[in-house]
């Protein structure tokens, strides 16, 4: 992106560069506003030669002439019009035909309504810097806090987790307003510490956290190290309690969430209303189990039942890539010490479990079970490399909402009503060491693809290759795409 | 000549009213972004600007389009290919 001067001429004159500015915004939010159906009727076909898509679609800020790139219509257009600014109907970045090139000034990124501000925001805010934007900030260890820190910064660089937090979802409800007191809003605190330009004592976002979790748990006052996982998980759950104490506002909301599953009991169908709270959390990670108990000579179905999860724990034993973990979850197993008895058999049968996802959220977090704990009482680390791959396609480890009546087929039926569900790996927490001492590390992906360790203080850019060899603990996957 | 425009322009309706435009559309998305596809040519596209600051869009573009083109696994297009010409193939008389 570069600086245009025909932009620059425009916004010296106060009318024109508001008369401009209304048409950009008015485009961008009828842009946003468009659904896909209809962006292919109208913004995407060329007002000269009617293709459809003919590679990217301009829009002209001045007269509203759609020209198509590889037909060349919006360069002509420009050529016999003399309008420079197109705006592209697919991302709403501008394009000048004169330059040829996108181009860029801080009004763009704004809308009317802060538009209005724009003094005030000029003088009281910055552009961040590329560390700041991109979060890139250690966090000091305070004693055996890389525990914390490890999942501190896979929050942090969470982009769905760090939007709602800047949005104030939070902090326009909580009651408490204190980050010495209250999770949620030091978990505010430590964003905009990392991201911003907030002038704090050193390391006041790990210390209110710091404080706040030893409120609730004595353990988790530093001194010794503890589990990551348990420790997101704890997390979490204070979010979801913050959330609730300020929830009264949001009644109405989690009527209308909840949703319906039939559900397959004893052989009658019975509607249960799973009620989805729309706290932060469970927004982002809750997704559901089902588990189906069926008789292993008639394969009639008889128990299911459902379970919401926030992350799946994976055993890795005498497994080598994450696929194999997700099929041994999901593969149907005898049980030897269950009685069941089939109705249809008429008699004591073994009995057949599966596990499969029922919904799926939008960041799923797997946990690989690294740690055995055995009947002696002691526990042994598993340190076997499991290998797992960039993108994630969850399709077969799903099932379709409402099973069809005969269970024999259920595999094959519901590979086909299943779409494609592409995770993208976005983090990884590594576990160095042994059962009682050990130090997390973490790998996370910023927006623009790059990765980076974040080691305690230390965050370093580290090479793709050397993250995929590492021994990874927990995995953070993003929802990419779903069709 | 006026009548293939014609015929063009029936087919591009179709397949927008059907859904089936956006339906190959995001598969061809799909397949790209598991095969790797996006993130390698990103990471070509981030050397090439590093390499010559300078260059503005149509540079780039030109020069990045045919190693898209070369990046892009056969088996995908023949994919995509087929599921367009079945679609075709429904509508159109021979």
């Amino acid at each position: 992106m570069v600086e245009c001067q025909h932009l620059t001429e425009i916004f010296s004159n106060n009318s024109k560069k508001d008369e401009f500015l209304t048409v950009y915004y008015s485009t961008k939010s009828t842009l946003s506003r468009t659904s896909v159906q209809d962006k292919l009727r109208y913004t995407m076909i060329c007002s000269e030669c009617h293709q459809l898509n003919n590679g990217t679609s301009f829009l002209c800020i001045q007269c509203g002439n759609c020209g198509c790139w590889n037909g060349s219509h919006s360069m002509n257009h420009y050529k016999s019009t003399n309008h420079p600014f197109g705006v592209n109907s697919l991302n709403g970045l501008l394009y000048c035909f004169h330059c040829n090139d996108y181009v860029f000034v801080e009004e763009l990124l704004l809308t009317p309504k802060i538009q209005k501000y724009w003094n005030r925001i000029s003088n009281e805010t910055s552009i961040p810097t590329l560390t700041q934007a991109h979060g890139l900030k250690g966090l000091v260890n305070m004693g055996s806090t890389c525990y914390m820190s490890s999942i501190l910064q896979c929050l942090m660089h969470n982009p769905l987790f760090v939007d709602l937090s800047m949005k104030g979802v939070h902090y326009n409800y909580c009651k408490i307003q204190d980050p010495m007191k209250c999770m949620s809003c030091a978990i505010d605190n430590i964003i905009s510490e990392t991201y911003g330009n907030k002038k704090t004592t050193p390391n006041e976002g790990l210390v209110d956290i710091l404080n706040c979790s030893w409120r609730v748990n004595k353990n988790l006052a530093g001194y010794t190290q503890q589990d990551a996982h348990e420790f997101l998980q704890f997390i979490l759950n204070q979010m979801h309690n913050d959330y609730k104490l300020n929830e009264i506002h949001d009644t109405n909301k989690q009527e209308m969430n909840g949703t319906d599953f039939k559900t397959m009991v004893n052989g009658n169908s019975s509607k249960e209303h799973l009620h989805l709270c729309n706290c932060l959390p469970h927004t982002i990670f809750q997704g559901f189990l089902k588990s189906i108990i069926s008789c292993s000579e008639c394969k009639a179905q008889s128990q299911t039942t459902i379970d919401p999860y926030m992350d799946l724990s994976l055993d890795v034993k005498g497994k080598s890539t994450l696929y194999e973990c997700l099929e041994s979850f999901h593969r149907t197993e005898r049980l030897h010490d269950f009685t069941y008895n089939c109705k249809k058999c008429n008699k004591s049968q073994d009995a057949n479990r599966q596990l499969s996802i029922l919904k799926l959220a939008p960041i799923m977090v797997i946990q690989l079970k690294r740690f055995e704990h055995l009947i002696t009482g002691s526990s042994v680390k598993i340190n076997d490399f499991v290998e797992f791959p960039l993108h994630l396609n969850m399709k077969s480890f799903c099932t379709a909402p409402t099973p069809d009546t005969d269970p024999t087929n259920l595999n094959e039926k519901t590979n086909k009503s299943t779409p494609d569900m592409i995770y993208e790996l976005t983090g990884i927490v590594t576990h160095r060491g042994t059962v009682n001492e050990g130090h997390y590390i973490t790998y996370t992906k910023t927006a623009d693809g790059v990765w980076y360790q974040f080691n305690d203080s230390v965050v370093m850019k580290v090479p793709l290759e050397q993250m995929l060899k590492e021994q990874a603990y927990l995995l953070i996957y993003t929802i990419r795409q779903f069709n | 000549m006026s009548n293939e425009v014609n015929i063009r322009e029936q087919i591009q309706n179709y397949l927008i009213e059907s859904g089936n435009y956006e339906n190959i559309s995001n598969k061809l998305t799909q397949r790209l972004i598991e095969d790797g596809w996006v993130d390698k040519m990103k990471i070509k596209i981030k050397q090439e600007i590093m390499s010559n600051k300078e260059i503005k869009y149509n540079e780039l573009l030109n020069k990045m389009e045919p190693e898209g083109h070369n990046l892009l696994n056969e088996q995908i297009k023949n994919e995509i290919i087929n599921e367009i010409q079945a679609i075709l193939d429904e509508i159109i008389e021979q």
